[in-house]
């Protein structure tokens, strides 16, 4: 070859070689392993210590004497519920301790007879230890940099006043995914309580793509775990285009996807219990996902939730709620209700201009997995409620929205406990393409 | 006509076909007046379960170390004089499956009957104290036993399944007079003789079998699947007492004790630290004298409420309300809680053990399963259940092993259980626990 032809040959190398490959579809596919409130943790380590997010520490434990004082019950009766309510009674434990509490913790009101868990204006705000901390993972949510916190990465605005309101409680507070709840959440959600996969894709490339899509659904499939517990990756799980299906437009850079645009996310809420599950709503919604180097995901999703719907969800579900939350978890219903409302940040109610939203974000990883898309209709099901609290979340919404106190229903003892059985067993599991079922579900302790 | 310890006087009574037991002869022992002649029977490998709530520590019981020699780890401390009787089985799990994880219960329920139960607490089907009675606890006056150190009627696992628990007895006081109160008779004394109350209500029984029969022909599938199982237990019935009309071999070296004075039992551990050794001495002198073959002692419940006085909170409310302590990677007071527990455990090993039976002690004729309903309580987790095995099954199972499950089922344990008790089951446990994996390194 002559030295010009050699050139010339090197010449169409390097420029082949220079020459960005052609765009293509794409896909990334993952199963969530890991998912919570984001709540930022000021301490250096352990879940209880003092930090910036938190000068006081974690809530400690409710002062019965103090949270059951009234105008109308005396000392006497106060003694009277809580010396049956002590550890032992006469040498035995008292088994029944708990129960007696959570019934007299129920009626804190003016009168004797206000259930303040529905009615809980009816009694004064006892004050919530808040976070007082400046930094927090969230979003943007209003546009304005001047208000709310700053995130870890020194992004200023984060609007996440649901950390503000909860993220001091012994049950949430902790370095990421290691809070109580969390980690049990989590337990529960890889044992097969629910499983939530995520799936991005464009037309260009995955590091960089304007017109990307992800979508956000639930799958059927339990969540394959190796010996050790950890989530293996590169297993398939069909995505359920059911209500809670999401399919959001996004656009990608360096990796990092965001979501733009507002519209609705609909999320599983943090559950640990087949009767405390269910979906949350991110009003006015954002998402940013990290699809990393080692093909895991990291994420937060965030927007503005229904803070009375959380406050129902709290409070009157069976397992988990009011009764076990005051005791516990440490936390006051009551002061959660004021806290609440008083942070509510969005979504504000076009007749009263009440805002019925309270700022909020969650975070999640994610493992490698395929997702597909299944050729038969794939339904997730419901999950199990008492009788009692969808009842009861209605009363205390409307209670709150009128501010007139609902007096008690008549209710049955235990009814609070009670899980209507399946009518059909089979109906409330979901079934893969075979007709096996395949989820598990979880019950009350 | 040649008779032995087996042989029975026939004849009738007021119609009926009666037998009487011989009394102990001389003639029935060898030269030496020890072993029984020609029909001496070897002694009889025993079962238990011993049950306690809110798993252990990892931090604090899991040896590092597998295989035998394993370090003895502080939480089982108690334990240590005992560490070549005993297999530590760790790292195993159990599989909801299709079914709910019932918190504090499908953890005892899968180890217990190989299944993921669907109602909170009832089994799927009999324990596995049951399926062991079954095949070794006839010609005993009590097919099995259940204890409740902690004096609540209702902490029993020894189940037939459903809502058929086996109701124990929640006092030293009861449980004495159950054993060793009114029918029974000390075989050991020489005027040990058939009760003749017992003889009537034999026969009596015998005349019922055939209005049975005629009854089971004449009633449709449900009645006779119930009356299945209410005639089963009359055939267990018959069976206890056909043993009682024989004089049990005795070959532990135990005498009766005087009954024990009332004491108070309840959930303090203080108070279990008075009562479970009692119980245990009890269970063992049970075991020991032939009363029974089977027993199944309850700690406390899943959930346990076991208490110190004047602390706050008692065992189950500290495993969700303490937090780990960062520097230690536990949570104190809980992991105090599960230190007593394996406490009371070592008293009912070293009950089995101080007595001695033939060329060993009673343990080593026994094989106990102590089982927990979790691996972490905080979190009600179904992974790396620890268990033990106290005893040697008279030789057919091998000690001192600390065994890694490396997140297989539990029920391998049940499978090796019930091969060293002599069942022949090739496979135990159903859907994800279904397994043919005995734990061979320690069957012998």
């Amino acid at each position: 070859m002559t030295k010009a032809a050699r050139t010339l040959a090197l010449a169409s190398v390097i420029a082949v070689a220079a020459t960005p490959a052609l765009a293509a579809p794409w896909v990334r596919g993952f199963i969530v392993d890991q998912y919570e409130p984001a709540f930022y943790y000021g301490a250096k380590a352990g879940t209880m210590e003092a930090g910036t997010d938190c000068p006081k520490g974690t809530t400690p434990d409710n002062d019965y004497n103090a949270l059951l004082k009234t105008k109308w019950r005396s000392d006497a009766e106060i003694a009277k519920v809580l010396k049956p309510a002590t550890l032992e009674v006469d040498g035995t434990f008292n088994s029944g301790r708990e129960f007696l509490l959570s019934a007299a913790l129920r009626y804190r009101g003016f009168r004797r007879d206000i259930d303040t868990w529905v009615n809980p204006f009816a009694a004064p705000d006892p004050g919530m230890q808040e976070v007082t901390g400046k930094i927090a993972e969230g979003f943007d949510l209003d546009n304005n940099p001047r208000t709310g916190f700053i995130s870890p990465t020194g992004r200023k605005g984060v609007d996440n006043n649901l950390y503000r309101v909860m993220g001091c409680g012994m049950a949430y507070r902790g370095k990421p995914f290691s809070s109580y709840l969390g980690t049990r959440a989590n337990d529960k959600m890889l044992e097969g309580l629910f499983g939530i996969v995520i799936r991005v894709s464009g037309t260009k490339d995955p590091m960089n793509d304007d017109n990307a899509v992800v979508e956000v659904g639930y799958t059927p499939e339990r969540i394959i775990k190796d010996p050790a517990g950890k989530v293996v990756p590169d297993y398939s799980y069909r995505i359920a285009k059911a209500a809670q299906y999401t399919k959001l437009n996004a656009r990608i850079k360096n990796g990092v996807v965001k979501m733009e645009g507002g519209a609705d996310i609909r999320m599983p809420v943090f559950s640990w219990f087949e009767n405390n599950r269910g979906e949350i709503t991110f009003h006015k919604a954002r998402l940013e996902l990290s699809l990393n180097p080692d093909t895991s995901l990291t994420g937060l999703v965030g927007g503005y939730i229904d803070w009375r719907q959380y406050y129902g969800r709290d409070t009157f579900d069976t397992s988990s709620s009011a009764g076990t939350r005051e005791t516990y978890y440490h936390e006051n219903q009551l002061a959660k209700y004021y806290a609440l409302k008083r942070n509510a940040d969005g979504l504000p109610d076009p007749k009263t201009g009440q805002n019925m939203g309270i700022s909020a974000a969650f975070r999640l990883t994610g493992v490698r997995a395929y997702v597909r898309d299944s050729s038969q209709a794939v339904t997730i099901n419901e999950p199990l409620s008492s009788n009692a609290a969808p009842t009861y979340r209605a009363l205390f919404r409307k209670a709150s929205m009128t501010a007139v106190i609902i007096p008690d229903p008549p209710r049955r003892q235990g009814e609070d406990d009670e899980i209507p059985a399946p009518k059909d067993k089979e109906q409330q599991t979901v079934r893969n393409e075979e007709g096996k079922s395949t989820n598990g579900r979880s019950s009350d302790p | 006509m040649r008779f032995n310890r087996r042989s029975l006087l026939r004849g009738l009574s007021q119609g009926c076909a009666v037998s009487v037991a011989l009394p102990f002869l001389d003639c029935f022992l060898d030269g030496n007046g020890t072993a029984l002649a020609a029909t001496a029977e070897r002694i009889p490998t025993r079962f238990g379960t011993y049950f306690w709530g809110c798993g252990l520590t990892k931090e604090l019981y899991l040896p590092k170390a597998v295989g035998q020699g394993y370090e003895m780890t502080p939480q089982l401390k108690s334990l240590s004089a005992y560490q070549k009787k005993i297999n530590l089985i760790s790292g195993l799990r159990a599989f909801a499956d299709d079914n709910p994880n019932i918190q504090h219960w499908t953890g005892v329920a899968a180890i217990s009957t190989g299944m993921a139960p669907s109602k909170d607490r009832e089994f799927e089907t009999q324990t596995i104290d049951q399926t062991i009675a079954g095949a070794i606890g006839h010609g005993t006056r009590f097919k099995s036993l259940a204890v409740a150190c902690s004096g609540n009627k209702n902490e029993s696992y020894s189940s037939l399944g459903g809502p058929n628990t086996n109701p124990p007895d929640v006092s030293p006081v009861g449980l004495y007079t159950r054993l060793f109160g009114p029918g029974f008779q000390d075989p050991s004394k020489g005027d040990w003789k058939p009760d003749p109350k017992v003889l009537l209500e034999q026969s009596a029984l015998s005349v019922v079998d055939e209005d049975r029969k005629s009854l089971m022909q004449n009633v449709g599938a449900g009645d006779k699947a119930r009356l299945e199982q209410y005639f089963t237990s009359v055939r267990e019935l018959e069976q206890t007492m056909a043993a009682e009309l024989q004089r049990p071999d005795i070959v532990a070296q135990v005498s009766i004790p005087s009954a024990p004075g009332e004491m108070p039992v309840n959930k303090s551990v203080p108070t279990l630290r008075k009562v479970v050794p009692v119980m245990a001495k009890l269970v063992a002198l049970g075991l020991a004298t032939d009363q029974t073959r089977v027993v199944n002692v309850a700690l406390a419940e899943p959930a346990s409420t076991i208490f110190m006085p004047g602390d706050s909170k008692p065992f189950h409310q500290a495993t969700h309300e303490e937090p780990i302590d960062p520097a230690l990677g536990y949570q104190p007071v809980t992991s105090q809680f599960s230190t007593y527990s394996m406490e009371m455990f070592a008293e009912l090993v070293k009950a089995l053990d101080d007595i001695k039976e033939g060329d060993g002690t009673l343990l080593d004729h026994s094989l106990i399963l102590a089982y927990t309903d979790t691996g972490f309580a905080k979190l009600h987790t179904l992974e790396a259940i620890p268990m033990l095995l106290a005893g040697s099954a008279s030789g057919r199972v091998k000690t001192g092993f600390h065994i890694a499950g490396e997140g297989g089922p539990v029920t391998r344990v049940g499978l090796t259980v019930q091969q060293a008790m002599g069942l022949a089951v090739e496979s135990w446990g159903k859907a994800s626990m279904e397994t043919k994996k005995p734990i061979t390194e320690i069957l012998a």
